[in-house]
């Protein structure tokens, strides 16, 4: 085994791995995948943990750990990851059934890995932080657009995207396009 | 000296590293239908290290393997590997190239996944990493081991299922040595772990029950096409534990029983395996493309 077969067969592994990695790279912009849906009995399960709150400390820990590379550290999702904002209604109207059942699955397809690996009381204590992301509160627009600037997203993709999924109340009109035309010249 | 300075290195690394939850799976043989993250590359250096019975050298077999997430449902890995026997000397002993796919979407009872390796080795390979056809002879020197090459393409079907926090795998093996007619040699491998503790605590703590996961395996080989069955084949039983020291890294060791006159009477393997997250964004930053 000489050296140089060494090198073609490390050169080579990183050539075929790089041109695939370009090749399956994941989505720019994120959309809800209608076909990712939990069955009627998985999202009928409740959250063993419900009664007990305390046990989203250590959801909170499991989430940073495994969920912020791609959700962020508030759960709102990094775009050019594809991630969907954890805080949004159509996220939080989900039963903790369906939750957990998107855990424990992923997507694969849409760059979710399955979490399957995480034991089942753990993969529950994720949902009840997931809940904690919802009660956080509404945040101005001024504030939103500051996190996303230090979580690298550019801020005019961000502005349309907040003009879509939050409600008009949320951000008018008005404010969107003022904001986009400021967020250009600059 | 050099082993002392290198315990000491991971020591000092298991405290400067921010304490994480155990997940990673403690085997080192046995495969289940975890893959790694799309995007995300695993670094691990492991080892296995011969107990001989009489007559026979004392061998150390290191390894390096690189895996990397090329998809949601295939994993790519690269293993580089070595071997040094005591009084003889040091060689390196060839190279494996890995991928595994899973053909199913979602989590099922049992979770197919389909495996399929090229290795370019030399006879003095040693890592083990698994057991086919019938045990090798041990008593060869390195200098005329390394003279025969093989290759060789092996697949295995791997079954895993995750039942109340236990994951339970099965392997079946078949390898097929394309420069010499040996027929097919088969293979099996078993095993299952779970963690020590199922919930995780708020605090950020390193030894707790749930950064530990044991478990069992049971590996060994079924012959080939030209014969058959257990004579002549080398068997093992291990016992896995698993130490999840960060949010990256994860220590492995494992104590392998040989159950056969022709298994090594003990087989000890250590693994240190550490996750770069984001690696394919990390490069392409690096070449100034789009992450």
């Amino acid at each position: 085994m000489t050296r140089g077969m060494m090198r073609t067969a490390v050169l080579g592994w990183s050539f075929t791995v790089a041109l695939l990695s370009a090749v399956l790279g994941q989505n720019t912009s994120y959309e809800p995948d209608p076909h990712w849906q939990a069955p009627a009995d998985a999202a009928a399960q409740g959250n063993p943990l419900a009664r007990k709150p305390q046990a989203a400390a250590g959801g909170k820990k499991l989430f940073l750990r495994n969920c912020t590379e791609c959700h962020g550290e508030d759960g709102t999702g990094i775009v050019k990851k594809h991630a969907a904002d954890l805080q949004l209604p159509v996220v939080q109207s989900q039963s903790d059934g369906a939750l957990f059942w998107k855990i424990t699955n992923g997507n694969p397809d849409r760059g979710m890995p399955s979490f399957s690996r995480l034991p089942e009381l753990q993969r529950w204590q994720l949902v009840l932080h997931l809940r904690t992301l919802q009660s956080a509160g509404p945040r101005s627009l001024g504030e939103t657009l500051k996190n996303r600037f230090l979580t690298g997203r550019k801020p005019i993709q961000f502005v349309r995207r907040l003009s879509v999924e939050r409600s008009p109340t949320t951000v008018s009109r008005i404010s969107f396009l003022r904001t986009s035309r400021s967020l250009n010249k600059v | 000296m050099r082993l002392v300075r290198f315990l000491s290195f991971l020591v000092m690394l298991c405290f400067l590293l921010p304490a994480a939850e155990g997940e990673e799976a403690p085997y080192f043989v046995t495969y289940d239908h975890q893959l790694e993250e799309p995007g995300n590359l695993e670094i691990a250096t492991s080892s296995t290290m011969g107990v001989p019975r009489a007559g026979e050298k004392f061998y150390f077999a290191p390894y390096v393997e690189f895996e990397y997430g090329v998809a949601g449902r295939w994993t790519s890995e690269l293993y580089l590997e070595g071997q040094s026997t005591w009084n003889d000397s040091t060689i390196f002993t060839g190279w494996r190239l890995e991928n595994r796919f899973r053909p199913l979407k979602r989590e099922h009872w049992i979770n197919p996944v389909l495996y399929l390796e090229y290795e370019n080795l030399n006879e003095g390979s040693r890592i083990q990493k698994e057991i086919v056809g019938n045990a090798p002879a041990l008593g060869e020197p390195n200098s005329e081991l390394r003279q025969t090459h093989a290759h060789e393409l092996e697949t295995k079907l791997i079954l895993s299922s995750n039942i109340h926090d236990w994951n339970i795998a099965e392997n079946f093996i078949v390898e097929k040595n394309l420069s010499a007619e040996e027929g097919f040699e088969f293979g099996y491998a078993l095993g299952l772990y779970r963690p020590l503790a199922t919930l995780a605590s708020g605090a950020n703590c390193r030894f707790c029950r749930e950064n530990f996961s044991a478990g069992m395996e049971l590996y060994g080989g079924l012959g080939s096409t030209n014969a058959f069955g257990f004579h002549e084949t080398a068997h093992y039983l291990a016992p896995v534990v698993s130490w999840q020291i960060s949010d990256n890294a994860s220590l492995r060791f494992s104590p392998a029983i040989g159950l056969t006159h022709d298994s090594n009477p003990v087989l000890l393997r250590f693994g240190y395996s550490y996750e770069v997250h984001g690696f394919s964004s990390k490069v392409a930053r690096l070449f100034g493309g789009k992450p």
